[in-house]
């Protein structure tokens, strides 16, 4: 047993020294490396810090830190879908203009899902020289490299990540064009208002929270469940579960048991796919209603099967949803055939982050950091633009000003640079899994003002 | 918190740990006979899921039968692995619990790296005929699993007959003992391994096919499984089989009661304590009886 001790600690080292190696692959979603560690750092890209500018190059490179191993390494794979689609979609549409059409070049760095190996990732995207960074899907990394892009003064625009904890600090290069966890308190309000409408004699009152136990699930959830007595709900069961949960029938039978109507879900893949399916095998009949994660998987209703039906998901808006612009639902069809599956959450906010960066580097009409950081600082563009083609968003605009509020992350309750023209839906929809597809129910503009909702 | 919820808790622990315990065996027999880990337990696992859940979904294998491809491809890799890389990492002296352990843990990447690039990142499932569940009054038993722990426990008495009453098992147990005697004694010890190999990613083999009506597959799975199967050997002892079943259903049954009573998080928590202390005070696990005299 001796040896199984040393074992044990050898094994353990060994595993957190090779994940280290891990991480510092820029692997792409079908193995192809766009940029491995080992090559060299180029030549163009000569390692600036401090904001300096960035040597003219053929390319203006924009550094892409995602998670294409670990946990959320499907998550990250598709987000790069959208990123490198709306790069390819302005490189074959002349470039950037103002900087004689000049194509963008992406250079990917793999975070593993993990935040010290993303720190690492980071720092390798600022040597070779990127003029911007966008990533990183996980908030936990975000929470890591903000830090940095602040230091180096690296305009870095966040996908994603939606935890209000690394967005506190005052600044001009970490923003944020995706809603945070706070701004989807006033969708819950308008989306459980309407529940409650549905079935008056039976008002929803009773719900459960379960939630992923890392950053994005926590904050999903938390800023709704501090209020929720005071909105008229009481939280009857609230757990937090992970990823690698190998069974939930306790969870499942509390949630029974306590005789909740909706169950509120902030959970990645198999973990939602288990608990919707053992939620079915209990015969347990309160409704589901999916945050995203693993409710907003392209085959989530394949793997769940019969047990998927009728569950809700608030949904960012997404082209399939209806009501595209003919440009976008074009796109969104060359997306699906280049790709192979219809634009999901991941892939739209990647396209809206990278469009963002895209603008701001044809605002600055340079490559250089300081320039971009300030045409994201005064950037200011409505719902019409080409970056907002496959989101549900009013616009992009900046709270360079500072936001103050008891559920952002600085001590002071404030956050910067976040997104502001979101809508009151924050650009979200209500869908349904109605004959085994997603149905949009909600808003009732959609619907010709009826409920076809099943609750 | 209701009674019923505690009697639900513990058939629901009793199913699940039925499961546990014929993954963990696996680990345990390559580590009582062999004396070595394999890192990469959870991800042949997760190579074996994938297996019986396309088997299932696209050729219409019923889940269970798939556990008999699994063993004669998960056997055979097993064998081929001993045969062509372990007993050299073993009969060239050194340290070979080391190396082979460092090899399982660069196979375990490199399987999670592969399986991401064939098959992408995301949870693949397949939904079978195996579903429903059994009522009593209000305790509800889960079909599915209560034909895997019952599978289970057929496959774990299986091999504990064939390593106690076969001319096999008596090779494997007295290889185990004493490798250099047995040797002595006839016995082609490096023959044994390859068998004893065999034997162990076979019944991840069988494994996986006991968790595919009910559970998915990405290729990060493995990990979670892997540290239970750990916390097996520890708690049942190393090649211990009756160990190895108890020691699984003592971790299912924890897992749900913990879960009821303190949460998911905490019961986990209390499991990994558990292997702490195990490995402290009990360092030979649960099963092992004290030499008289």
């Amino acid at each position: 047993m001796k040896r199984l001790k040393k074992l044990l600690a050898a094994g353990v080292s060994l595993a957190m020294v090779l994940s280290l190696f891990a991480g510092c692959a820029g692997n792409k979603p079908g193995g192809e490396n766009n940029n491995p560690p080992s090559s060299p750092p180029s030549q163009q890209g000569d390692s600036q810090q401090g904001g300096q500018t960035v040597p003219e190059g053929g390319t203006v490179k924009v550094g892409v830190l995602l998670p294409m191993s670990g946990a959320t390494a499907y998550y990250g794979g598709v987000q790069y879908d959208g990123i490198e689609f709306c790069a390819s979609y302005i490189n074959q549409n002349g470039g950037i203009k103002s900087m004689d059409g000049k194509q963008i070049e992406l250079v990917l760095q793999d975070s593993a899902s993990d935040p010290e190996t993303g720190v690492s990732a980071f720092e390798y995207l600022i040597e070779q020289g990127v003029s911007a960074v966008i990533g990183p899907y996980n908030s936990t990394v975000a929470a890591a490299t903000t830090p940095l892009a602040i230091q180096h003064g690296i305009p870095y625009v966040i996908t994603n990540a939606t935890a209000e904890n690394f967005m506190g600090t005052a600044n001009k290069y970490v923003y944020r064009t995706n809603v945070g966890s706070t701004d989807g308190d006033k969708m819950w309000e308008i989306v459980l208002d309407y529940l409650s409408t549905v079935r008056p004699d039976n008002p929803t009152d009773k719900v459960a929270v379960v939630y992923d136990e890392g950053d994005w699930g926590s904050a999903a959830v938390t800023s709704w469940r501090n209020n929720a007595s005071d909105l008229g709900y009481e939280v009857v069961v609230d757990e937090a579960v992970s990823e690698s949960t190998t069974d939930m029938s306790v969870l499942v039978n509390k949630i029974k048991s306590s005789d909740c109507d909706l169950v509120i879900l902030a959970t990645f893949s198999a973990a939602t796919n288990l608990l919707v399916k053992q939620m079915a095998d209990y015969q347990c009949d309160a409704k589901m209603i999916g945050l995203g994660g693993g409710v907003g998987d392209l085959e989530f209703i394949e793997n769940a099967g019969a047990a998927a039906e009728n569950v809700l998901y608030c949904a960012p808006w997404v082209p399939s949803y209806g009501g595209a612009a003919p440009e976008a639902e074009a796109l969104a069809a060359d997306f699906e055939a280049k790709y192979g599956y219809a634009l999901t959450m991941e892939p739209c906010w990647g396209w809206l982050g990278m469009a963002t960066i895209i603008n701001a580097i044809e605002a600055a009409g340079s490559a250089d950091r300081e320039a971009i950081a300030g045409a994201l600082y005064s950037m200011d563009v409505d719902g019409s633009d080409w970056a907002l083609w496959f989101s549900g968003y009013e616009g992009v605009k900046f709270c360079t000003e500072g936001q103050t509020s008891p559920g952002y992350g600085s001590d002071s309750g404030e956050r910067y640079n976040q997104n502001i023209a979101l809508g009151d839906m924050g650009g979200m929809v209500m869908v349904q899994v109605q004959n085994g597809a997603w149905t949009i129910v909600y808003p009732t503009s959609y619907t010709g003002g009826a409920d076809i909702i099943v609750y | 918190m209701s009674f019923d919820l505690l009697v639900q808790a513990l058939i629901d622990g009793i199913l699940i740990g039925g499961v546990y315990a014929a993954i963990g065996l696996g680990l345990s027999i390559a580590y009582g006979v062999m004396g070595v880990v394999n890192w990469a337990h959870g991800e042949v696992l997760m190579v074996s899921l994938y297996i019986s859940i396309y088997l299932t979904k696209y050729a219409g294998f019923d889940p269970y039968l798939t556990a008999l491809v699994n063993i004669a491809v998960m056997g055979a890799a097993g064998y081929c692995l001993q045969k062509a890389a372990f007993n050299k990492l073993i009969n060239r002296g050194g340290v070979a619990w080391r190396d082979i352990l460092l090899f399982t843990a660069g196979m375990s990447m490199f399987l999670q790296a592969l399986f991401n690039m064939i098959f992408g990142a995301e949870v693949k499932s397949v939904n079978t005929r195996y579903s429903g569940m059994l009522q009593l009054g209000s305790i509800m038993i889960s079909k599915p699993k209560t034909i895997s722990f019952l599978l289970a426990v057929v496959c774990c008495a299986g091999l504990f007959f064939l390593i106690q009453k076969t001319e096999m098992g008596r090779s494997l147990r007295a290889t185990a003992q004493d490798r250099n005697t047995a040797q002595l004694m006839g016995i082609n010890a490096n023959q044994v391994y390859c068998l004893c190999f065999a034997i162990s990613l076979a019944m991840v083999g069988l494994s996986a096919a006991l968790l595919t009506p009910f559970y998915s597959v990405s290729p990060y799975v493995g990990a979670s499984f892997c540290f239970k199967s750990f916390i097996i050997v520890a708690l049942g002892g190393r090649g211990n089989i009756p160990g190895a079943m108890v020691a699984g259903v003592l971790i299912g049954i924890i897992e749900k009661f913990g879960g009821v009573l303190m949460g998911d998080k905490i019961a986990q928590i209390i499991i990994y304590l558990l292997f702490i202390l195990i490995l402290l005070v009990l360092p030979n696990g649960l099963m092992v009886r004290k030499k008289k005299g």
